[in-house]
């Protein structure tokens, strides 16, 4: 699973409501380099959830995210060479998603987050 | 090299050519067949050639004027009409007028007939026809043949390739020899003057002959017409593809040895269990028409095919692949860790898709979030049931309102369960953009473009 998916992922227990997202993320991060597209990193720049994306970095130990986007994020191509770096080409393949709120485990396996819910939680 | 733009006229009648499309370009060069091959949305490529309508004796009747209402005609008739003298005009004329009444009137019945099954139908009552029933219910409207109708029909289609003019023929075969030169290296101007082809003969219509014969006469008309030609169902180059509908026969040289679109795809995918053919999964992200930076979502993706399209043709999106079935899941990653693998080796990009797990009815996605969602619901049949359709389409219909964002967030469906979708399409929540019958697999499926218009 890469970083940019868990940036869109919540959690969706019924009952569970603020503090559902973003979901705490664990696992040992692995890189598989691709190339990088200018155009889409610009592009996929502004979808993104910064503090998400912080908590998730920290969370897994990645440490080359810069504390603030530069001025011109989608300008900025030695930024968002880094930031393909962390969001595209990171991944986690056995780990898990947390829920902060009501603390349910979302595991991931061979890089597939498992999000099926019980009978009990829908 | 950078080709200046062309216009294309593009010709569509689903009447005439169902399935097919007919396009003419200004001018032919060799590089446009290089384009033509990217199509995603295409089987086969033909150089067509023209169309001839052959005259009636094609068809079994019981008089050449009326080959248009052979579906209702009594058997009866047409036995008597074989028996009278053809010198004798008037009776001829006479009968003609009393049998294209009772036609009238059997029509009508017919109609009649028809509005009431659509009352018992609406009903949910689903008069299904036993096999048996379905066995004499062909019979009825097949028609036999006299031998002289037969031969007369057979004899037409030994001239029918000479009715073709010069000057189509001749543009279809410069259209081939580039194809042969280009695609299949075939070098050697005698062959490509006096190539050795195959018919491949379809027919939609009751003839007086099948479709084997249809080729065989047809094969024997294209000696006739080019006699240092040469026929072989094996060791050929030239594939003649013929379409005879109804009464008009239609004539294209093959240009492409294997499908269009199933090229473009990895050969090696691992299929699920009803795996969309990519050119229908094309044509549904195309009809969202994806903007870069969207969020897209399949939440019934079974191996994936649409989401990976998706990331090859439209790789400025980001897309989710989810499925509740286990399996399922495996094959959708299997195919996307190859995508994956393939374009990092080629230094090509691909649009990041994520393989979930997850059910559709309850999706891990925040409301009013998502850009697209593009999917092949379950029709009923090799995945869930009629039944259990009607409780899941509405529960899945709420959850992709949910998650969509409001006005601009869109839904393109594919089912054959066209009436649960346009329950729900009336409803305040969305507008029902578009909508159209496809066929797949012999099957009426819907494509339906609908777009959020406001939360439940």
């Amino acid at each position: 699973m890469r970083i940019l998916s868990h940036n869109m992922l919540m959690c969706n227990v019924k009952g569970c409501g603020a503090g559902n997202f973003p979901l705490r993320l664990a696992g040992t991060p692995v890189q598989n380099e691709s190339e990088f597209n200018q155009e889409f990193m610009s592009h996929m720049y502004s979808k993104l959830d910064w503090p998400a994306l912080k908590q998730a970095c920290g969370d897994v130990g990645i440490t080359t995210l810069p504390e603030e986007p530069p001025a011109n994020p989608e300008g900025n191509q030695e930024f968002l060479k880094t930031l393909h770096d962390i969001i595209i080409d990171t991944h986690i393949q056995q780990g898990s998603l947390t829920c902060n709120n009501c603390k349910r485990v979302y595991p991931i396996n061979n890089g597939i987050p498992n999000m099926l819910l019980n009978e009990n939680e829908v | 090299m950078k080709l200046k733009e062309e216009k294309v006229q593009v010709y569509v009648d689903k009447n005439e050519l169902p399935g097919r499309v007919l396009f003419s370009l200004q001018q032919w060069n060799p590089s446009i067949l290089f384009l033509l091959k990217k199509l995603q949305t295409i089987e086969h490529l033909f150089a067509y050639v023209g169309k001839i309508t052959l005259n009636h004796s094609l068809l079994p009747s019981p008089s050449s004027s009326s080959s248009s209402l052979k579906d209702s005609i009594n058997k009866n008739d047409n036995n008597n009409d074989n028996n009278n003298d053809p010198r004798d005009d008037s009776e001829v004329q006479v009968k003609e007028t009393e049998v294209e009444k009772q036609i009238l009137n059997e029509q009508k019945e017919e109609k009649d007939q028809n509005e009431e099954r659509k009352r018992i139908n609406s009903k949910d009552k689903k008069r299904k026809r036993t096999k048996q029933e379905r066995k004499e219910h062909s019979k009825q409207i097949r028609i036999e043949a006299t031998p002289e109708q037969r031969s007369l029909g057979l004899d037409q289609l030994e001239s029918a390739a000479s009715l073709f003019k010069e000057d189509d023929w001749e543009n279809a075969m410069k259209i081939w020899k580039t194809f042969a030169q280009v695609t299949k290296g075939i070098k050697n101007l005698e062959l490509l003057g006096s190539p050795i082809f195959r018919i491949t003969a379809k027919s939609a219509g009751n003839h007086v002959f099948n479709s084997i014969e249809l080729g065989q006469r047809l094969a024997d008309s294209v000696v006739k017409r080019c006699p240092s030609w040469r026929p072989s169902a094996k060791q050929f180059e030239l594939e003649i593809s013929a379409y005879l509908r109804f009464d008009v026969l239609h004539l294209g040289f093959s240009v492409t040895d294997t499908s269009v679109s199933l090229s473009q795809v990895d050969p090696k995918r691992n299929l699920g269990v009803t795996a969309l053919k990519p050119a229908i999964a094309y044509t549904m992200l195309h009809m969202a028409k994806i903007e870069p930076g969207e969020i897209v979502v399949d939440p019934m993706a079974g191996c994936g095919t649409i989401p990976q399209l998706g990331s090859s043709n439209f790789p400025l999106a980001i897309y989710f692949a989810g499925d509740v079935s286990d399996i399922a899941v495996e094959k959708s990653q299997q195919n996307q860790m190859e995508m994956d693998t393939k374009s990092a080796q080629n230094k090509t990009w691909n649009a990041p898709c994520q393989v979930v797990k997850w059910n559709g009815k309850r999706l891990p996605f925040a409301s009013d979030s998502v850009d697209v969602i593009a999917t092949d619901m379950p029709f009923g049949k090799r995945i869930g049931s009629k039944e259990g359709n009607v409780e899941l389409y509405p529960a899945i219909l709420r959850e992709f309102n949910r998650v969509l964002k409001p006005t601009t967030g869109r839904a393109v469906i594919l089912t054959q369960e066209s009436r649960l979708i346009f329950n729900q399409a009336s409803t305040d929540s969305w507008k029902l953009n578009r909508y159209f019958t496809i066929n797949q697999g012999g099957l009426d499926v819907f494509l339906f473009l609908l777009f959020k218009h406001k939360n439940e």
